[in-house]
């Protein structure tokens, strides 16, 4: 058996004494494509920030190709690429000379990022506007924008927060077969996603965080079951118990 | 916005401006009034430097009889202090502004959002021209017997004399902006257009200075009467309200006195009514950028290092944002303008021929303090130098898009290290030009040597503390960036610092050189510097041990 892409173990996060996050272990295998759901405010976003290198766990470890994120994290960012939920990037660049930055930053040859670049930002519609300044993209280009610059030094691991929002229909059926090419090529993918649909049809596997807790996790077949994705989210994310989570 | 009237809304307006400042200051759920109080501490030890000096300055005048010319003066000191201020803080405080679209959809007149934008300008310039009018007008009353009208007509005239010159420089300001953003660098385009207009206001000052000094001719003093009245005509000739002002207060002149208030309401006021008026078209104006389609579109031919790609980045960000370059490129400009002035009329003959204000030297005296001279004369380059700080506010700056730098491959002292090195290859570009004209002007190697290392050590040293601050403590989550740019407490902490330590480092120096001699002098000039310098780059190390600064940082 493969190491794991991601591996998250008993991750914890608390703000000022108040728990975000209560011991959560996930993982993420080559090839595997999982999904991340939960309503909102559960702690999504805090495990993704942690896991890309934004935000220090209170305690537990995160690891990317057996690289611990938090005691090796230069080594450990290079293995991976993150798309925020809101797509800020620098007004004052263009789309190239933003291109250029990550792909210095990360090292990436002038040939494989040229044509990279090129490549992925045909398929999604942007390379008229790569010689336009960012200040002057909607909310879906700069999205568009942030998910080539994340795929230019082809990364082990791609974290994306929600990813689907703001692209158009055929950006977002695009994204949805690079994701897949991704995962046959042998990465791994990490996204969270209100839209269950999108989850259940491209998602190997899912997790879902209800308060802070992983309350299920697992193949996507086998955590559904016989019914849709949806209701078995409504299902456990209602669920008022306070005992341990539970696991499909 | 509406177009209709009501005051309403001003209250919670400049409420919000208020509570903006405070944000910017790093005051955030009742934390943060110790850096507050810090702040007011150095504000006014600046003021108690600058009253103390004016005070001294208009006792000089008394001395030398000139005291009928006081009035004029503390009209237009008021009034040039405050073009300045409201030249470089009216974008991003009155128009370009980051919050346009939300105050726009408010329910308020659009005369009552202008006003709440323009009222601290003029509310701060108010008390600052009634900061600087005061102590020249307490020696002026010690001269001339005061009297209960004069003290009241000088009150009304130091609190009004900045408004009608802030209102033309904020139409100044939003007029230079709107030409530099058209260009594809709008900050550097600003930079430019700035020095073209200092050097105007240089051209302007060298005019009225040779007009003054011909004061010290004695036939020119038998032709215009006296000292007095050759510096009121001079001050009269440069700014026309000053003369009214000084009919008012010197005369009790009622004429004077109404036309300087009818001036310096209605200017204001006329300035509020047109920019409500145009005040979309005057935000789009400023904050619109130049066609760059089929600009770059092609990848870069060659790889750079993180370290120069992100150094790269912090100077397109500089050279984007008008702003941000004039507040924190002022000095660098200033450094050059000065080492030019100096190697063109040489620091004598600019020392013995009045135009700089305040100093009343000739040529023998001049002769005499030859080694003060050469030991103060590096601490104005590194006065200039400590001006100068892009990197103070740039992790602050990095905001909403600090998600790039905190998931990027390379450590956090490579981030900060970018930043500082942006700041230097300016600063290093400004005192490189200023050393070859020292040179040129036929400044001595050893005294351009001094003035190369207090500008470059003062420049490393307060940029990397300004920075160490703000990675710190960074204030990610402004609305505009004036906030971080122009009120943030590293900004403060570091070019506050750096004017204090270069003024009393430079007056250690030059008491060094009166009373120990040249050597220790040079001493002083080249070791503190450097010391300034490691000192910086030692909290910058600490800092940057403790890993980038981001929303989880410090819980």
């Amino acid at each position: 058996m493969k190491a794991p892409v991601l591996d998250v173990s008993n991750y914890r996060k608390e703000y000022r004494g108040k728990v975000a996050v209560r011991d959560l272990s996930l993982s993420v295998a080559p090839g595997e494509i999982c999904g991340f759901i939960g309503h909102n405010g559960a702690g999504k976003t805090t495990l993704i920030r942690s896991v890309v290198g934004a935000q220090p766990p209170t305690s537990g470890s995160i690891r990317v190709c057996c690289r611990d994120v938090w005691r090796e994290p230069v080594a450990a960012k290079r293995l991976m690429a993150y798309v925020p939920d809101n797509p800020d990037v620098y007004d004052f660049l263009t789309g190239m000379q933003y291109l250029d930055l990550i792909a210095d930053v990360f090292g990436v040859g002038v040939e494989d990022r040229r044509r990279r670049a090129g490549e992925l930002a045909g398929r999604l519609e942007l390379s008229d506007a790569l010689g336009d300044p960012v200040s002057a993209y909607s909310h879906g280009m700069r999205q568009k924008l942030v998910l080539v610059g994340a795929l230019l030094h082809d990364p082990a691991l791609l974290v994306l927060d929600e990813p689907f929002v703001g692209l158009d229909p055929s950006a977002s059926h695009e994204l949805k077969a690079i994701l897949r090419e991704r995962a046959e090529a042998g990465g791994a993918v990490f996204f969270s996603s209100h839209v269950l649909e999108v989850v259940e049809r491209l998602c190997d596997t899912v997790a879902v965080i209800r308060r802070g807790e992983l309350v299920a996790s697992g193949p996507t077949d086998e955590v559904r079951g016989s019914d849709s994705l949806e209701d078995v989210f409504l299902e456990l994310v209602d669920e008022k118990g306070d005992g341990a989570p539970s696991s499909r | 916005m509406t177009v209709g009237s009501g005051g309403r809304g001003l209250l919670p307006l400049l409420r919000l401006q208020v509570c903006a400042l405070l944000y910017g200051l790093g005051v955030r759920r009742g934390a943060g009034r110790l850096r507050v109080v810090g702040a007011c501490a150095l504000v006014a030890l600046v003021a108690a430097v600058a009253v103390g000096y004016l005070w001294a300055f208009g006792c000089g005048m008394v001395a030398a009889g000139a005291a009928g010319a006081i009035p004029a003066l503390a009209a237009l000191a008021g009034s040039l202090a405050v073009v300045a201020l409201v030249f470089v803080k009216a974008p991003g405080t009155v128009f370009g502004c980051r919050d346009y679209d939300l105050v726009a959809a408010l329910p308020v007149p659009v005369r009552t959002v202008v006003l709440a934008r323009t009222a601290p300008l003029y509310g701060f310039g108010a008390v600052l021209s009634a900061l600087l009018s005061a102590p020249l007008y307490v020696a002026y009353f010690s001269a001339v017997s005061p009297t209960p009208g004069a003290v009241a007509t000088a009150v009304v005239v130091s609190v009004l004399a900045p408004l009608a010159p802030a209102a033309v420089a904020t139409l100044a300001s939003l007029a230079l902006t709107s030409v530099a953003v058209r260009f594809r660098h709008a900050g550097a385009a600003q930079l430019v257009l700035s020095a073209l207009a200092v050097a105007a206001v240089v051209v302007g000052s060298l005019t009225l200075g040779r007009a003054s000094s011909g004061a010290d001719d004695a036939a020119a003093l038998a032709a215009m009467g006296d000292v007095a009245g050759a510096l009121s005509a001079a001050v009269a000739s440069a700014y026309p309200p000053a003369a009214w002002a000084a009919s008012a207060v010197g005369e009790g002149s009622a004429a004077g006195f109404a036309a300087f208030v009818a001036l310096s309401l209605a200017l204001p006021a006329l300035v509020t009514g047109a920019l409500a008026a145009r005040y979309s078209h005057a935000n789009a104006v400023a904050t619109s950028g130049p066609h760059r389609r089929a600009h770059a579109v092609a990848a870069s031919r060659s790889a750079a290092s993180p370290l120069r790609a992100l150094a790269v980045k912090e100077l397109r960000r500089i050279g984007s944002m008008p702003f941000y370059a004039m507040n924190c490129c002022a000095g660098l400009i200033l450094m050059v303008v000065a080492a030019g002035a100096v190697a063109l009329f040489g620091a004598d003959a600019l020392l013995a021929s009045g135009i700089i204000n305040g100093v009343q030297l000739d040529a023998r005296a001049v002769a005499a303090l030859r080694g003060q001279i050469d030991a103060a004369l590096p601490w104005v380059f590194g006065f200039c130098g400590a001006m100068s700080l892009t990197a103070a506010p740039s992790v602050s700056l990095e905001a909403r898009a600090s998600w790039l730098m905190l998931t990027a491959p390379v450590g956090a002292g490579t981030v900060l290290g970018s930043k500082l090195l942006a700041n230097l290859v300016l600063g290093g570009a400004a005192v490189a030009v200023s050393a070859v004209a020292l040179l040129a002007g036929g400044t001595g190697p050893l005294l351009v040597l001094q003035c190369v290392v207090t500008a470059a050590g003062m420049l490393t040293g307060f940029a990397a503390l300004a920075l160490a601050v703000d990675a710190s403590r960074p204030n990610l989550s402004w609305t505009a960036p004036a906030e971080v740019v122009k009120r943030g407490l590293p900004m403060m902490v570091g070019a506050l610092g750096g004017a204090l330590a270069s003024l009393g480092l430079g007056l250690l120096s030059a008491t060094a050189a009166g009373s120990l001699g040249a050597a220790p002098a040079v001493a002083i000039n080249l070791a503190a510097p450097a010391a300034c310098a490691l000192t910086g780059l030692a909290a910058l190390r600490a800092v940057a041990r403790r890993g980038l600064p981001g929303p989880g940082w410090g819980e």
